[in-house]
């Protein structure tokens, strides 16, 4: 049974976030293909569930039906993948390629720090197995995660408690523990085991897997850099306690929280987007082909995670767009951003609605 | 509302030197950084991000939209991490190469310095299952758990973060709101130091309370057994009474 679980468990948050991710290939040239392929995927998916999850549970469905919609989901993705992956072999692109991609060479002369990326994250992932933290904020969380697994009305209750209550809409709009919910329905994980011990175990690798994707960009020249950004982004982060409050400590202590998600893996990669798209504009040319189709997906992941999320990554978008289109005088390509803000608008509007 | 904003950025800075040396990290990619998107994306954004987090308006906008608890995570926006990086490396690659090992290593001791080792924290305790929750708690809700309907159950304030996490099938009368400052009498009575069992009991009942579960280091002045709750488990320092007159059909 555990081995039948533990295959579900790669199943659900390993090998179907890589093979949906490889829907954005044409988007990320290069190395390091098969990490972006995992977070883009993920972020494809995450962004799928908050589509298909807030309208149900704003109409206080089932966790059942949202489950049979998101595997309809899911099974619409792996077609839309393998229906890419066919037409990229027409082209004569195929997968091979990925497993020699260039993250997998690693210069001997070189190899000390990544032996110390390595130790510090092992650390980090060590730590997350043994040690437990009295976060009050999973009272509510995991809670329900835990809840949601057999109720008939979604957000019904109080998960502090489990006395009945009215939907609110905080947190009916950024249904991540919902989503938690549907790992452990697949792979029949506890919900606390997997908010605290696995996904942590996933979801840390995956933070420094977007800080490896944007210092490959910063150092595509000095690929020798890069492992020691690495090792710097860990060590901040190690020693990120200095507030409670800070996105490195939010990665190691609330780690599956919605929020610490948003700071930690979707602000992190949205920097990276925007680096690809002020690239593209510095060399004249236009965003890459699908560019538009994962950043509003990336925004959309965002509002998963937590309301703020809208705000917070269309406040940084506009932000960049502004400064994108003073520093190059081009235009349409902030028009296009805005309309990838349309989904995260929409559920901002929600948010006064349901008031 | 100025004071406000400094006070939720003095928080988010807690000892304050990481976001110094991101201000200073900030200072130096003016001066010294050439490529235009590194400028936007390091300098411009976070620098307009600052003045907005300290724009009078727009925090007063913020406040209305979002509430001022949360007012410090527009900080999760500046890309402190990232920019230091960025900067030491970029500081790093300038040096000769004999000074960049030693720059390194001083880096590093600055940064152990500057910031504060995450599990260092005293809410850090080694997990005693695989659920991270206590022990104690898996046991009495195992306990008490009936398998088809949910239990009403009156734990300790030590335990009120944890049931939940753990099943959805035992309900409180209250839950960690009462450790947030929610008052509830019955909460008052029961994690007192001397339980009160004639005060205590009735409120439990009124709650409908299938299970009260004090700790033995509590003194309990008067008898559960006048109030039909009967000693059901004794669980690792726990005693747990079950009402005997409740409904526990499923």
């Amino acid at each position: 049974m555990i081995v039948v679980q533990i295959m579900m468990l790669i199943g659900v948050l390993l090998l179907l976030p890589v093979l949906v991710g490889t829907i954005f290939s044409p988007l990320y040239e290069g190395g390091s293909k098969l990490t972006f392929y995992w977070i883009s995927g993920q972020l494809l998916l995450w962004a799928g569930f908050q589509v298909l999850a807030v309208p149900m549970v704003i109409t206080q469905n089932s966790f059942g039906r949202i489950l049979r919609s998101y595997l309809l989901f899911l099974g619409a993705m792996l077609l839309v993948s393998l229906g890419a992956f066919l037409k990229r072999r027409s082209k004569g692109m195929v997968y091979g390629k990925l497993l020699q991609s260039t993250e997998w060479r690693i210069k001997p002369t070189k190899s000390i720090w990544w032996l110390v990326v390595a130790a510090l994250l092992i650390l980090q992932l060590v730590c997350v197995i043994f040690l437990a933290y009295e976060e009050g904020d999973d009272a509510f969380y995991v809670a329900l995660s835990t809840s949601s697994l057999d109720d008939t009305r979604l957000y019904g209750k109080l998960p502090y408690s489990g006395w009945h209550s009215a939907l609110e809409r905080r947190h009916a709009l950024a249904p991540f523990p919902v989503w938690i919910s549907f790992v452990a329905k697949m792979t029949g994980f506890h919900p606390a085991f997997l908010a605290h011990v696995i996904l942590p175990l996933l979801l840390i690798p995956m933070s420094y897997g977007v800080y490896y994707l944007l210092g490959s960009r910063l150092f595509a020249e000095k690929r020798q850099c890069l492992p020691v950004f690495l090792a710097l982004a860990e060590g901040m982060t190690l020693f990120g306690g200095y507030s409670l409050y800070s996105a490195e400590n939010f990665l190691l202590v609330r780690t599956a929280q919605g929020k610490a998600v948003l700071c930690s893996i979707i602000i992190p990669f949205l920097i990276l987007m925007l680096y690809l798209l002020l690239h593209s504009l510095d060399s004249g040319n236009s965003p890459a082909q699908g560019y538009w189709v994962l950043f509003a997906v990336l925004l959309t992941a965002g509002c998963l995670c937590s309301t703020l999320g809208t705000f917070l990554l269309c406040m940084l978008s506009g932000l960049t767009a502004v400064c994108g289109v003073l520093c190059y005088r081009r235009i349409p390509f902030a028009f296009r951003m805005a309309l990838c803000m349309i989904i995260p608008a929409g559920f901002a509007g929600l948010y006064f609605v349901l008031d | 509302m100025w004071n406000s904003e400094i006070a939720v950025f003095q928080r988010y800075m807690g000892s304050g030197l990481m976001l110094l040396w991101f201000v200073m990290a900030l200072v130096y990619l003016y001066y010294k950084e050439e490529k235009k998107i590194n400028r936007i994306l390091f300098l411009y954004v976070p620098t307009l991000i600052l003045l907005l987090f300290f724009n009078p308006l727009f925090v007063r906008f913020f406040y209305e939209f979002a509430g001022d608890d949360i007012y410090f995570r527009i900080c999760w926006l500046l890309p402190v991490t990232i920019v230091l990086a960025y900067s030491i490396l970029q500081i790093y690659q300038s040096l000769q190469e004999k000074k960049r090992k030693p720059f390194l290593a001083i880096v590093f001791v600055l940064i152990a310095v500057s910031g504060a080792p995450v599990y260092q924290n005293p809410l850090y305790s080694r997990a005693e299952n695989i659920y991270h929750v206590p022990q104690t708690v898996v046991d009495i809700c195992d306990a008490i758990i009936i398998p088809g309907r949910e239990v009403m159950a009156l734990f300790p304030a030590e335990h009120l973060l944890y049931v939940r996490q753990y099943t959805p099938y035992v309900c409180m009368p209250y839950g960690r709101d009462y450790l947030q400052g929610w008052w509830s009498e019955l909460g008052d009575v029961v994690n007192s130091d001397e339980i009160d069992v004639a005060k205590m009991a009735p409120l439990a009942k009124e709650k409908g309370c299938h299970y009260v579960i004090i700790s033995e280091k509590k003194l309990l002045i008067g008898d559960m057994s006048n109030f039909d709750y009967e000693l059901f488990a004794r669980i690792d320092g726990y005693l747990v009474y079950k009402d005997v007159t409740m409904n526990f059909d499923v």
